[in-house]
């Protein structure tokens, strides 16, 4: 109960930390007394921009919550296994096309595709735990280094700006993406934890998942398209924002235990709450020049996933 | 007397390596079937097809005369239970979260768990102890006690289980091995892959012993257990008599050095 209330703490906090704090800091008595224009940056932009943080956050985290378990991998999220990198490819080749409207379309198609290859190859080559983090890794690397090759055959200057933000950037994603990223995300988070108990069942054994009368390929399926959906959503808002689908799972495990019911909705708190605070402090540390969110997410997110294996590497 | 598995002309094969050829095999109500024989003689597939675990290729089971394919696995999983030889976790779980979840055939997605079942198993299992505590802190053969708890939380009239005792130490053989007889008394049919013959003797009312995946030998533990037919299908020479104190079956294998000074 304790830890409950704590979590709940936490995401009061970060909403307060990012709507109150930027390149201009409110305390709460001017935040009633504030001037039309400072009126419409906090509600046009800065709000906006913290539901995003918010939306991107737990959407990562609830997705590298259930390919966790469904994957039987501690390492798996949408960035190792390269289905972000996948997402910012087919993002690239839209926006190249000329279809700025479905981004999330493109987005989703090239997740499916990094997915799907990544599966294959892990069945036929019968890889392990840490070899298919490897394969999605280099798979990333490859996709990323399309993304720059594309940029750089491109004459336009207009077309590199846009695509930049797929290196992880907070701060130029479309507020129709938004409005129906954060429904389709939250539908996710509703199905995921229903699910739950068949999230359970899969992590600890498939063979023993069929007996307990789970249908393991439709609901591993059913999963894989529902987490690159929530990744290539993620991705068309704000780049890809590495690590977060990884270590707010552990995270939340070691607070609640590993019962799905509980990681999954306390992803989404902490997750969201998590990047809404590293995009506050990526505005406000050499304001009013803006660092990359993913710069902040990367380090906290490497000593983690660094601490992470020294310390629990007996489970794989 | 009811037949809960009748298996006609099974075979099956992993691409082109046949592993099981032309099984035919009746399991009746009530009893303790013990599966036998070498490492790789299809002992494992065949426990698995009759799990559902794989997908039958060839042949026709009947499922108390129920054509086994047509029967779907969440109804199947209400019937049938199935442990495997080895379970490897990806997360630690609370023992007792790991418990309730052999209740999912009968709860699903939705349903709500109730904890009584969970006491009264882990009563009479004495393993009230554990509930509270991670499964990875336990001991192997702590573990084997809370997943045949997790099966009888399931509540099925049968249970198939793949070497339940192997890696144990000898208290916690028989510990296991008691637990599936009590089991059995109460009316449950259990059929078990067992290495150790002599267990196996000791426990089983029938024997089936398969040899590169066919069954040569079906039958009363004493007349699936005769040197002959083990000497024949394990490649050894052993010592069988039957021993007085339990009137059980004992086999011993009987080491190629002193064969010789014989």
């Amino acid at each position: 109960m304790k830890k409950i209330i704590f979590i709940f703490l936490f995401f009061i906090f970060s909403i307060y930390f990012g709507v109150f704090f930027g390149s201009k800091i409110y305390t709460i008595k001017e935040i009633f007394n504030l001037s039309e224009i400072e009126k419409t940056i906090l509600l046009k932009i800065r709000i906006p921009r913290v539901i995003c943080a918010f939306i991107v956050g737990a959407g990562l985290s609830i997705s590298g919550a259930v390919l966790q378990s469904v994957l039987k991998n501690p390492l798996a999220e949408s960035y190792t296994l390269g289905i972000s990198g996948g997402a910012s490819l087919g993002i690239t080749i839209g926006i190249m096309i000329g279809s700025l409207n479905s981004i999330p379309f493109f987005a989703f198609l090239g997740a499916i595709l990094v997915l799907f290859l990544i599966l294959t190859i892990s069945i036929v080559k019968k890889l392990s735990t840490t070899s298919i983090i490897l394969a999605g890794i280099s798979l990333n690397f490859i996709c990323s280094s399309l993304v720059l090759f594309l940029i750089s055959i491109s004459n336009y200057n207009r077309f590199y700006s846009t695509v930049l933000f797929l290196f992880g950037d907070l701060s130029s994603f479309s507020n129709r993406i938004l409005i129906y990223s954060s429904i389709l995300i939250f539908l996710s988070l509703i199905y995921f934890i229903f699910s739950g108990r068949v999230y359970d069942i899969l992590s600890i054994d498939e063979e023993k998942a069929k007996t307990l009368g789970v249908k393991v390929n439709i609901e591993k399926n059913l999963t894989y398209l529902i987490a690159c959906l929530i990744s290539s959503l993620c991705v068309s808002l704000s780049g890809i924002i590495g690590f977060v689908g990884l270590i707010i799972p552990h995270i939340v495990r070691a607070i609640t235990g590993s019962i799905h019911k509980k990681v999954i909705p306390f992803s989404f708190l902490i997750g969201g709450s998590f990047l809404v605070i590293c995009d506050t402090i990526s505005r406000t540390v050499i304001s009013p020049v803006e660092i990359p969110v993913g710069v902040i997410t990367g380090f906290f997110g490497g000593i983690f996933f660094l601490s992470l294996l020294l310390k629990a590497e007996r489970i794989w | 007397m009811v037949k809960i598995f009748e298996v006609k002309d099974l075979s099956f094969s992993y691409g082109k390596n046949k592993v099981l050829k032309d099984i035919c095999l009746e399991i009746v109500d009530g009893e303790f079937v013990g599966i036998v024989g070498p490492n790789g003689s299809g002992k494992t597939t065949f426990l698995k097809i009759l799990a559902k675990i794989l997908n039958l290729e060839k042949g026709i089971i009947f499922y108390k005369g129920r054509d086994f394919r047509k029967i779907n696995i969440i109804d199947y999983a209400k019937e049938v239970a199935y442990l495997p030889s080895e379970i490897k976790f990806t997360f630690d779980m609370k023992v007792r979260n790991f418990l309730l979840l052999g209740r999912y055939p009968f709860l699903g997605r939705f349903g709500k768990e109730k904890e009584e079942i969970l006491y009264e198993v882990s009563e009479s299992l004495n393993i009230k102890k554990y509930l509270e505590k991670n499964i990875m802190e336990l001991s192997e053969g702590e573990r084997q006690r809370i997943y045949i708890a997790q099966i009888i939380i399931q509540n099925t009239g049968t249970i198939l289980l793949d070497e339940p005792t192997s890696h144990l130490d000898i208290g916690y053989q028989f510990g296991i091995m008691d637990i599936l007889k009590e089991l059995n008394k109460k009316g449950i049919t259990v059929v078990s892959i067992l290495h150790d013959l002599n267990l196996a003797a000791c426990y089983c009312s029938k024997l089936v012993l398969f040899k590169e995946g066919e069954i040569y030998k079906a039958g009363k533990p004493e007349e699936v257990l005769t040197y002959q037919n083990i000497e024949e299908v394990y490649n050894t020479k052993v010592l069988v008599y039957k021993n007085p104190f339990t009137d059980k079956i004992n086999v011993f294998g009987i080491p190629s050095y002193i064969l010789k000074k014989i």
